[in-house]
């Protein structure tokens, strides 16, 4: 099985990164993604509202992501990699979009 | 790894629906009644006057129209609620608009002025003064921004994070069951066991599963903005009013000119209006009134879907009676997308079958709630049954799902056994169902036995078969003047509160039966 129930140290490790960091990440992929939809021609406006409106489907996968990798470590591994890889690409979009 | 991946889905499954799922239960059971808000405000207000219905729209607008011209003569903004399908009531509000503010086509804007609302009896043409009370309306609002906390700043985030955890209940529930969801839903195990409530989780959540999705979905759709705010302010480089007026465009004021003239007839345009739409008129506002640049604005009883597309709303000049095009700025798409999901999830354009759909599908969505709660501790009495957690989880259960409907039936008592003219009234209606909700929860934690479950339904079941017959001698609107006048709505509410009576009766029966056996 992936969660160690008995282990309450990582499983409230995990639900803080679930909730919080899962929380982060969602911000980070919205914006990313209605970033890159306006470089496809989406207006500003429409591009924010509707990453707004999916947030809640992508923060779900987040979190159910967060709960079902085995390893903490891979996990932690897996959230600075897409943390990094969003942020490159806000900065360059932004870059692009000046 | 497949099966690892359920296992895990299934505990995020059982914690995150248990950790707010007696909060879910409160708001799935006011949000249903929601839908009958109006019918339950209403019934709450017995001294409204029976059968308005029986007049004509033209007779009720020129009833109204006297009332306004008598009352508020100087007024800028005149409304006019017509008796519909859901209401029967005439009622007019004025208020008065600060001269600088101009207030748009819609009616928005003008300042907040002073505003006075008279319903009226369109029999003896006297303002009718029902009793204060919250009515199905504060049921209605408790749903979303919780009660006694700030709505803005506590309430919808604690709602929020309850729908967030509902939707992630919902997707692993999916997960769990995916492959074997068919098989599922035709499987009726009436044994006495962990089994039956299984089923009847898993087909209260099946039946109306696209349901229970649109309805959390969307309702995290309606403060989209107050729970994701970063990702309006990251793209706005931090200026949320800029954001705010992209996304939801204002309309255009219309500034008062200063020169009197009198309205053109609104009999003419309200004619105009009913065949322009094709169903009778909900409401009509004049602004600007006795204004030049006067304008009269009409919707639709039956409104659609898009409630915000321009087909529910017609605009008239009110000089010449001509009716002018509507200059509301288009939303952009994304927005009249959250305002189609906001729209499913209030119903509004729903009519009476769609709406006791809607209904059946939130009472689905309870017992699906309740049953899950349940299964929690079935799952655990075995082993668990002395612990403190198993304890606290199953006096819980007690105290929201047999304890709630009591708490609401309270409420509706207190409608009719607080003095009329007390003080602060609908505010005490309220406290008297939290009141309620507290005196159980101490019985309930202070017995710590299930046949507490028993005690609570029977106690439900009297409350609520016992209000309809109460109005033989509290109100005088009792089932033999209402189906006698024909006043449906009112009949309805009683025949559904003695309903909920036996319905109750019928539980409690059950559980006493399984619980002695």
């Amino acid at each position: 099985m992936s969660i160690t129930l008995g282990n309450k140290w990582l499983m409230s490790i995990r639900v803080l990164t679930a909730v919080i960091i899962g929380y982060g990440l969602t911000v980070l992929y919205t914006v990313a993604i209605s970033k890159t939809l306006m470089i496809l021609g989406l207006t500003k406006v429409n591009a924010t509202v509707s990453m707004q409106l999916l947030s809640f489907l992508i923060y779900s996968i987040v979190v159910m992501w967060v709960f079902s990798v085995a390893s903490l470590r891979k996990l932690w591994l897996h959230i600075t990699y897409s943390m990094i890889i969003s942020l490159v690409l806000i900065y360059l979009i932004n870059m692009g979009l000046q | 790894m497949k099966d690892t991946f359920t296992k895990s889905m299934s505990w995020l499954h059982t914690w995150a629906s248990l950790l707010l799922g007696w909060l879910l239960f409160f708001i799935f059971l006011t949000g249903t009644l929601g839908y009958f808000q109006k019918e339950i405000t209403q019934w709450m207000k017995p001294e409204l006057p029976i059968s308005v219905n029986k007049f004509t729209q033209q007779e009720l607008v020129q009833i109204a129209m006297n009332h306004l011209k008598k009352e508020a003569p100087s007024s800028k903004k005149w409304l006019i609620k017509l008796p519909n399908s859901r209401e029967n009531i005439l009622s007019v509000t004025w208020s008065h608009v600060r001269k600088d503010k101009a207030t748009a086509m819609g009616g928005h804007g003008g300042g907040r002025g002073k505003r006075t609302t008279h319903i009226i009896n369109p029999h003896t043409k006297e303002i009718v003064k029902p009793r204060r009370t919250g009515g199905g309306g504060l049921l209605y609002r408790m749903h979303y921004r919780l009660h006694y906390v700030n709505a803005r700043t506590v309430g919808r985030y604690i709602v929020g994070i309850a729908s967030m955890l509902m939707l992630i209940g919902l997707i692993t529930g999916i997960i769990i069951h995916l492959r074997k969801i068919l098989k599922d839903f035709f499987t009726f195990r009436q044994d006495r066991n962990l089994h039956s409530w299984l089923d009847g989780h898993i087909f209260t959540s099946v039946l109306a599963l696209p349901f229970h999705l649109m309805i959390t979905y969307s309702g995290l759709a309606f403060f989209v903005f107050t729970y994701m705010p970063l990702t309006a302010l990251a793209n706005y480089d931090g200026d949320m009013r800029n954001y705010i007026q992209e996304a939801f465009p204002r309309e255009k004021a219309i500034k008062i000119q200063g020169i009197k003239e009198p309205l053109a007839s609104i009999e003419q345009m309200r004619k105009n209006a009913e065949a322009y739409f094709g169903s009778p008129i909900k409401s009509i506002s004049i602004i600007n009134q006795g204004d030049s640049s006067a304008i009269v604005n009409f919707t639709r009883e039956n409104s659609t879907l898009f409630s915000s597309e321009k087909a529910d709303k017609v605009y008239f000049s009110g000089i010449d009676g001509k009716m002018i095009e509507n200059q509301s700025p288009n939303r952009p798409k994304a927005t009249r997308a959250r305002d189609i999901l906001t729209g499913l999830h209030r119903g509004d354009f729903a009519n009476i079958y769609a709406r006791w759909l809607y209904f059946l599908s939130g009472v689905l969505g309870t017992f699906m709630i309740a049953t899950g709660l349940v299964i929690w501790t079935k799952k655990r009495e075995a082993k668990q049954k002395d612990t403190l957690g198993f304890k606290l989880v199953d006096n819980l259960n007690m105290v929201t799902i047999a304890g709630l409907p009591i708490a609401v039936a309270v409420y509706f008592w207190a409608n009719r056994l607080i003095p009329i003219d007390v003080p602060k009234r609908a505010m005490q209606e309220a406290d008297a169902m939290f009141i309620a909700w507290l005196a159980v929860s101490v019985f309930v934690f202070s017995v710590n036995s299930r046949k507490m479950w028993v005690v609570l339904f029977y106690l439900s079941a009297t409350l609520y078969a016992l209000l309809p017959i109460s109005n033989f001698f509290l109100t005088g609107r009792h089932l033999a003047i209402t189906i006698a006048q024909g006043d449906w709505t009112l009949v309805w509410m009683d025949l559904m509160l003695f309903f909920t009576g036996l319905a109750f009766w019928y539980t409690g029966h059950k559980v006493q039966k399984k619980i002695s056996s």
